[in-house]
């Protein structure tokens, strides 16, 4: 069943034109959805319109199969965490999280147990009676999510809960949050710019790209069979290669681009010297260390320019006679690389995992 | 707005605004020599007969106007070196004196001295430790002024200004002669030597009159404009100069005094404790008290003359006759202001009526 | 000299201005008049003393009382007024004018005001409020009364209606402020929790705001409490002030060491105002960080 339903949802800001452009999709009861984007892509925009704060030039909003579009705030079976908490300075951390409750004229006790069972679930009940300004950022972050959760909403909105943190603690939380959803099975949409909170924490990932949303699909799914060069360099990295069909015999494609020639084994149709874009992992590359390739594997040469060190991963630039470097990321636990590094300058052959190459009609960003 | 500091901080820059602004006046006005600096009753420094005496003299005037006979003494206590000449009522001039605000008058530089009315020279107030310390030169009455339009009976008595009928329409000069004024209509034998009794009773009568009344006015441009605006049918006046302004702009108004006799006054030049410019002060002195400055006031003003003299000189025999200049028995019938004996109590009467709800 | 010298030099010169202002117009100032209060009053002046016959007076004599007791009437009213028309005002200019120009236009208008001189602003209400003024030729036009009413002017009402006029920025500015720092979201938070727009007002908004709004009150109620301008120009017979009566006592009754024991007396009272006020904005002391 579909918890919400956006239906052609559109949003025009003065000054900033269609912020939302025609959005129609479907979340399900119990799902972990995130709106992943670069800023200004319309995730946060379209999160309010769900939520009440925005109204939409044209479309609808369903929530539970009620159409709730002309609905105030207030009347929505949702909550929202907001980016910068929104907790109330002047009201202690329990009066915080039963702020609506207790407007709504609760009766006392029922408050009382609300908010505790709210806090523990957060685990943050022994900070009750703190005020927001003594907290931790980590710790004004759980308030806001016991405070958005205690009225049991049949949907939590999440706008970037997790930017203001640092790295470590964001990783705590999105384990956090994971677990939360679990426990409340109520369905979560979250908004964020950070695709590797995208990747870890959701369910089912939409991809949005100037106020449309562009690709919508499971992590792996999404990672491996980017619909676009946008796609496929947003969700991690990827080298996009301008190049030219040279010829298709039966599954094996050739390609060129400058210097460079690959076979690839594809099954779709291209005509002869027609426009593709190649997008290559870093981590599906690598430096060739035998005389011979594997099989499988296509070979290119050029010129290491520089290593850059990541922890685990090497990451290595490689000039290969076009505009930009081609990235190769070398897993550095599990080879030991770094010890026979070739030396910056010297020649390199790459070789690449044929299968995990992908190709998109067109030059990307023309 | 966070902090106490920060609080009292603006609030001071605020106070200052306003205060700054208030202490700047009369530093602006310092005594400088050749501008001779008048501190007088509205009328006593008009352009029509300042003029000349700049010309004959090439002493430069500036005036600056007081509301009440109790202004001398703190404009000048407030420090010296900004006012040279004063206009002070006979019965102000002791305080000056006795304070040491004002330098004694030189008679012999004074050439009309002995044609001004004996009655005016000999004033007790102005004759202190055997020296002469002001030269009289204009005398009045203050009697009341009503709008004949609205009010079409002429009032008789001083008691018209506790008139319901009048209620909302009754100016008041804000002064302590209007306890004198009540008094004489509460029948007080003499209101300038009240018991804390009688000035009770004063009290009482005017504060009782407070509903009535529209407002205190400071100055004679305040009541004048009180009357032009239909604010006030009837007040207490000066005399004449109000009366003059208001004819020019056709408001009907006519002076009345009452049955129980009118304030009587007679004000006098005063020179400033060291002021810079005696030569030109002087020089004021003797111009006023000439044809052109006795006239001069007199015309401006409606007040009368001191110097009689002078006077029928440029005075029209109509003239003279109605402003009493033959006649110094009148001077007898009006009650001359004295300084009370008890003035605090008298200022402090006059504040607690002021104060009352 | 070292740089560090020539900075601190520096740095000593830039505080000594304000300090020397501070205790050259304010300081001395007061504590020449607070020598003065002890002094005794004696014909034709006064003279040096210690006594505290004039703090005394203040409790004896029922006039002094009868004038503070209205002066704090009218300044509290003039607080209250002025907080009814400043907040509605910032509140729909900070929450319900989106365009910031036509906002700051709007603050701008309402701030300006200061700039013209206090008397002008005065006697602008006089001319309105007059017997032959604007209001009343308009009432009589309009045949809503059938004489001009003298109800308007020389009487409390027309002291409270210009005071008012010549404090209200004070009363908007911090207000405003106050409400613009307010984050959009708590308010987005406090709808999003289930809260109708008055509940969110009430519990969120006004609570928020209250550091503008006592700010404003001992802006206003200060700036009133001492003012003697208004009384002179358009207050009636029932218009005499506290300041007033400072004033009388400096002025015709020549009674220095009175006028100054009355104004430690306001000093005093202004301080605690002040004091009252900071407390109260302390313990509601708000950090929205």
């Amino acid at each position: 069943m579909n918890i919400i339903e956006l239906r052609e949802l559109t949003k025009s800001f003065p000054g900033a034109g269609r912020v939302v452009d025609n959005v129609t999709l479907n979340i399900r009861e119990g799902e972990f959805v995130t709106l992943l984007g670069p800023s200004g892509c319309g995730k946060t925009t379209t999160l309010r319109l769900i939520a009440g704060f925005e109204y939409p030039d044209r479309g609808s909003v369903r929530v539970s199969g009620q159409d709730v579009t002309e609905l105030a705030p207030y009347h929505r079976p949702v909550n929202t965490v907001f980016q910068d908490y929104a907790l109330f300075p002047h009201m202690s951390v329990e009066q915080n999280v039963g702020y609506g409750m207790w407007i709504a004229r609760a009766p006392r006790a029922e408050i009382a147990a609300r908010v505790i069972e709210a806090l523990r679930m957060v685990g943050l009940q022994e900070k009750a009676k703190a005020r927001p300004a003594e907290l931790s950022g980590g710790q004004k972050q759980r308030v806001a999510l016991a405070r958005a959760i205690i009225r049991r909403p049949k949907v939590l909105l999440l706008d970037e809960p997790l930017s203001a943190l640092d790295a470590k603690l964001r990783e705590a939380m999105q384990v956090e949050l994971r677990h939360l959803h679990q426990k409340l099975g109520i369905t979560f949409l979250l908004v964020t710019h950070d695709q590797t909170e995208a990747l870890v924490m959701s369910d089912r990932i939409l991809i949005m790209e100037r106020g449309r949303v562009v690709q919508d699909g499971t992590p792996p799914d999404l990672y491996e069979r980017p619909a676009s060069p946008y796609v496929a360099n947003f969700l991690g990295t990827s080298n996009l290669l301008r190049a030219n069909v040279a010829g298709q015999d039966g599954d094996v494609l050739a390609v060129e681009a400058g210097p460079i020639r690959l076979r690839v084994r594809m099954s779709r149709r291209f005509e002869k010297t027609e426009k593709v874009t190649l997008a290559i992992r870093p981590e599906k590359s690598a430096l060739m260390t035998n005389a011979r390739p594997d099989p499988g594997r296509a070979v290119i040469s050029g010129r290491i320019i520089d290593h850059l060190f990541q922890g685990d991963v090497l990451r290595t630039s490689v000039d290969i006679g076009l505009d930009t470097p081609f990235l190769i990321d070398t897993q550095l636990a599990s080879s030991g690389a770094s010890q026979r590094l070739p030396p910056t300058g010297s020649e390199a052959q790459i070789s690449i995992d044929e299968a995990s190459i992908i190709i998109f009609p067109g030059w990307s960003g023309s | 707005m966070r902090s106490l500091a920060h609080k009292i901080r603006i609030f001071g820059t605020v106070a200052l605004a306003f205060g700054v602004g208030a202490a700047m006046v009369p530093t602006a006005l310092k005594a400088q020599e050749g501008q001779l600096s008048l501190l007088v009753w509205e009328g006593y420094a008009d352009p029509s007969f300042v003029k000349d005496f700049e010309a004959e003299s090439g002493c430069k005037v500036q005036a600056t106007y007081v509301g009440s006979n109790d202004d001398f003494a703190p404009k000048l206590a407030a420090g010296g070196g900004v006012y040279d000449l004063l206009s002070v009522s006979s019965d102000a001039a002791e305080v000056l004196v006795r304070a040491g605000f004002v330098e004694p008058i030189d008679i012999s530089k004074v050439p009309e001295w002995n044609n001004i009315y004996e009655a005016f020279r000999n004033v007790k107030s102005i004759n202190v430790d055997g020296q002469v310390w002001a030269v009289p030169f204009t005398w009045g009455a203050n009697p009341f002024l009503y709008r004949t339009d609205k009010i079409t009976t002429e009032p008789d008595s001083i008691a018209v200004m506790w008139d319901p009928q009048y209620k909302g329409k009754i100016g008041m000069w804000d002064d302590k002669s209007m306890l004198y004024n009540a008094a004489r209509m509460l029948g007080i034998a003499d209101p300038f030597n009240m018991t804390d009794e009688e000035l009770e009773k004063v009290k009482a009568k005017l504060i009782e009159q407070k509903p009535l009344v529209r407002k205190y006015w400071s100055t004679a441009g305040e009541v004048i404009n009180l009357f032009a605006s239909d604010e006030v049918w009837i007040s207490y006046t000066w005399g004449g100069l109000m009366l003059n302004e208001l004819g020019k702009q056709n408001i009907p108004v006519k002076e009345f005094t009452p049955k129980e006799g009118a304030d009587g006054w007679n004000d006098n030049w005063m020179i400033a404790k060291g002021s810079p410019n005696m030569d030109c002060a002087m020089k004021y002195i003797n111009y006023m008290m000439s044809a052109k400055g006795q006239c001069g006031v007199s015309t401006v003003t409606g007040y009368s003359a001191t110097n009689p003299v002078a006077a029928k000189t440029c005075m029209s025999p109509e003239e003279f006759k109605a402003k009493h200049q033959d006649d110094i028995d009148f001077v007898g019938k009006l009650h001359m202001w004295q300084a009370p004996p008890r003035i605090e109590e008298y200022t402090n009467a006059w504040n607690a009526v002021k104060a009352a709800p | 000299m070292t740089g560090r010298g020539r900075r601190n030099l520096f740095a000593a010169a830039l505080v000594s201005v304000p300090l020397a202002w501070t205790i050259v117009f304010m300081f001395a100032p007061y504590a020449i008049m607070f020598t003065y209060s002890f002094y005794t009053k004696k014909f034709p002046m006064f003279v040096p003393d210690f006594q505290f016959g004039n703090y005394l007076m203040l409790f004896q004599d029922i006039q002094y009382r009868q004038v503070f007791v209205r002066t704090f009437k009218i300044a509290s009213i003039v607080s209250l007024v002025a907080l009814l028309l400043a907040y509605p005002v910032a509140y729909c200019l900070v929450f319900k004018v989106h365009s910031r120009k036509i906002r700051m236009a709007i603050y701008m208008a309402i701030i300006v005001p200061l700039w013209a001189s206090y008397l002008l602003r005065a006697y602008t209400w006089k001319t309105i409020l007059g017997s032959q003024g604007v209001l009343n030729s308009f009432l009589v036009w309009s045949g809503i009364l059938a004489e001009p009413t003298p109800l308007f002017l020389y009487n409390q009402f027309s002291m409270v209606i210009t005071l008012v006029h010549i404090f209200v920025p004070f009363m908007f500015m911090p207000i405003f402020t106050a409400l613009e720092k307010i984050p959009r979201s708590l308010l987005e938070a406090s709808k999003d929790l289930g809260v109708g727009r008055l509940g969110t007002f009430l519990k969120v908004t006004l609570p928020l705001s209250v550091p503008g709004i006592v700010a404003g009150i001992t802006f206003t109620f200060c700036l009133s409490f001492g003012d003697f301008i208004a009384p002179f120009l358009v207050g009636g017979p029932d218009g005499f002030m506290i300041a007033n009566i400072v004033q009388s006592q400096f002025g015709t009754a020549l009674n220095w060491p009175l006028g100054s024991a009355i104004s430690i007396a306001i000093l005093a009272i202004v301080l605690l105002v002040i004091t009252l006020s900071d407390r109260l904005e302390r313990a509601g002391r708000l950090d929205l960080g």
